[in-house]
């Protein structure tokens, strides 16, 4: 007699019941051995985007002309081997600096550019040839490759003050032009831009970051410490121991009056007048700082420290008893190889980055 | 009110069912939730990849080949071994692309980082 199995229909439901809690359990276990291996390669690869974007930044430093259009977007495959090497880079004028965006993956970046060197020959000092000598008196000192008339230096003695600083080194020294080194076209044509049209007529200041302002007369006030592009048609006044932070500037096409103990972190271009009879006029006040480009294409009074690079047309100094032509009194123009500098003399060199805007 | 005896020992078994599921459930969550990774190994190899790219990207650290020729290095540590590649990047004379890989045996686990190093000119460095 065959036997009969008998099931009840209530194990039915009973062993659905144990089959879904297992595959469940199954699933569970599968989502979590995904999540650990997901989160490694996702940890892997945002450190990886990072990497893309400091990657992009040194080509871009070392090679320029890979971007060679404002506002526009390039992609790039940075590694032909590393499949998630994808970034967007594009650039934009920001004052005469360049603003340079990054992205790659979920990760970007914004930097501030600026240039390696002041120009393509990369003086620290230049002044044109037009037969006198440089007079050094008092603490002068001149340190780093540099560009001279054709008489050299001279060490004098003017209103009873010897020299006392450091002799020149002439083995930097190169026989200048007759005339400063002149702007990059395109920048100059940039940096006019900005004076276009009604602007403020006088602006007086004593913050802002990342900012640019115009006016015809701009006044730092004493003591102000702030981060600033500053472009003016006729007059900039910085006041005593105000501090522009790196990477400011200061554009203008008349004159420039830093005083006592100010600084100025990035540039003061004030570039040739458009009347030869009327010249432009840089005046720096004892123990001021201009760290990076100082750039004047007329008469030039530097009575504190040029860290960086000065082109200077006219040095003059004004004793109170007499004004004299090609004096440095008590003037340290030294080279530093730590500051970017402006898009001024040449746009087309390498870049360096002067400050990150928005981090990684 | 009456219970079958059937009724109580399928109640038992897809209790005991259940309960096992869940423990396996929390045995394995817990085992991969915290992981078997070795955060020792993986901390020190994600720092000496981080170190080697900054040191090459700081001109501490270069390159000591005939230039333009690729550069392949290993070095064993505790935790496993790091290899370094180095090539000329896309004909750039003065960019490299240099890729540094860690790999952990015991998890088998892979750290890599792939960056354009600018080619130092003077500045003292160590050789590789």
């Amino acid at each position: 007699m065959p036997s009969r199995i008998h099931i009840p229909a209530s194990t039915l439901p009973a062993a659905m019941v144990a089959s879904l809690l297992l595959l469940l359990t199954g699933v569970g276990v599968l989502m979590l051995w995904e999540m650990d291996f997901s989160s490694f390669a996702r940890l892997n690869r945002n450190a990886q985007d990072e990497e893309n974007i400091r990657s992009a930044l040194t080509l871009y430093e070392s090679h320029p002309e890979i971007l060679p259009d404002y506002d526009e977007k390039v992609e790039l495959q940075l590694f032909d081997d590393v499949e998630q090497s994808k970034i967007i880079i594009a650039k934009s004028m920001f004052g005469l600096y360049e603003k340079l965006s990054i992205s790659s993956g979920s990760r970007s970046a914004s930097f501030v550019m600026g240039l390696r060197e002041p120009s393509d020959n990369a003086f620290t000092f230049y002044t044109p040839n037009r037969g006198s000598a440089v007079n050094l008196i008092g603490k002068s000192i001149v340190k780093g490759r540099m560009a001279l008339p054709k008489n050299g230096v001279s060490y004098n003695i003017v209103d009873g003050e010897h020299f006392s600083g450091e002799k020149v080194n002439l083995k930097n020294a190169r026989l200048a032009q007759q005339s400063i080194t002149p702007p990059d076209a395109d920048m100059n044509a940039i940096a006019n831009a900005f004076m276009d049209g009604g602007i403020t007529e006088r602006a007086e200041i004593e913050e802002g970051a990342d900012t640019i302002i115009v006016a015809d007369v701009i006044e730092v006030k004493p003591g102000a410490r702030l981060n600033a592009q500053l472009f003016a048609r006729d007059s900039v006044i910085i006041g005593s121991n105000a501090v522009l932070e790196y990477p400011s500037g200061v554009y203008c096409r008349n004159v420039v009056l830093l005083e006592d103990g100010c600084e100025v972190n990035g540039y003061v271009i004030i570039p040739k007048a458009d009347d030869e009879n009327n010249p432009v006029f840089f005046r720096q006040g004892n123990d001021s700082v201009v760290r990076g480009l100082l750039y004047a294409d007329g008469n030039a009074m530097i009575c504190g420290k040029i860290s960086g690079a000065a082109y200077i047309s006219q040095l003059v100094y004004d004793s109170g008893r007499g004004r004299y032509s090609n004096i440095l009194f008590n003037a340290r123009i030294v080279e530093n190889r730590n500051v970017a500098y402006p898009l001024w003399l040449s746009a087309d060199r390498h870049r360096k980055k002067l400050k990150t805007m928005n981090a990684i | 009110m009456r219970f079958r005896a059937e009724t109580i020992i399928q109640t038992l078994v897809a209790m005991l069912v259940f309960l096992t599921a869940l423990m396996l459930t929390f045995g394995l969550f817990s085992r991969f939730s915290i992981s078997d990774d070795d955060p020792y190994a993986i901390a020190a190899a994600e720092e000496h990849v981080r170190n080697i790219v900054c040191d090459f990207k700081s001109g501490k650290s270069r390159i000591d080949s005939e230039p333009g020729r690729d550069f392949t290095r290993t070095m064993e540590y505790e935790w496993g071994t790091i290899t370094l590649t180095a090539a000329m990047y896309q004909g750039y004379s003065d960019l490299m692309q240099l890729t540094v890989s860690a790999k952990i045996p015991s998890i088998h686990k892979e750290i890599w980082r792939t960056a354009l190093v600018e080619i130092a000119q003077d500045e003292s460095f160590e050789v590789w």
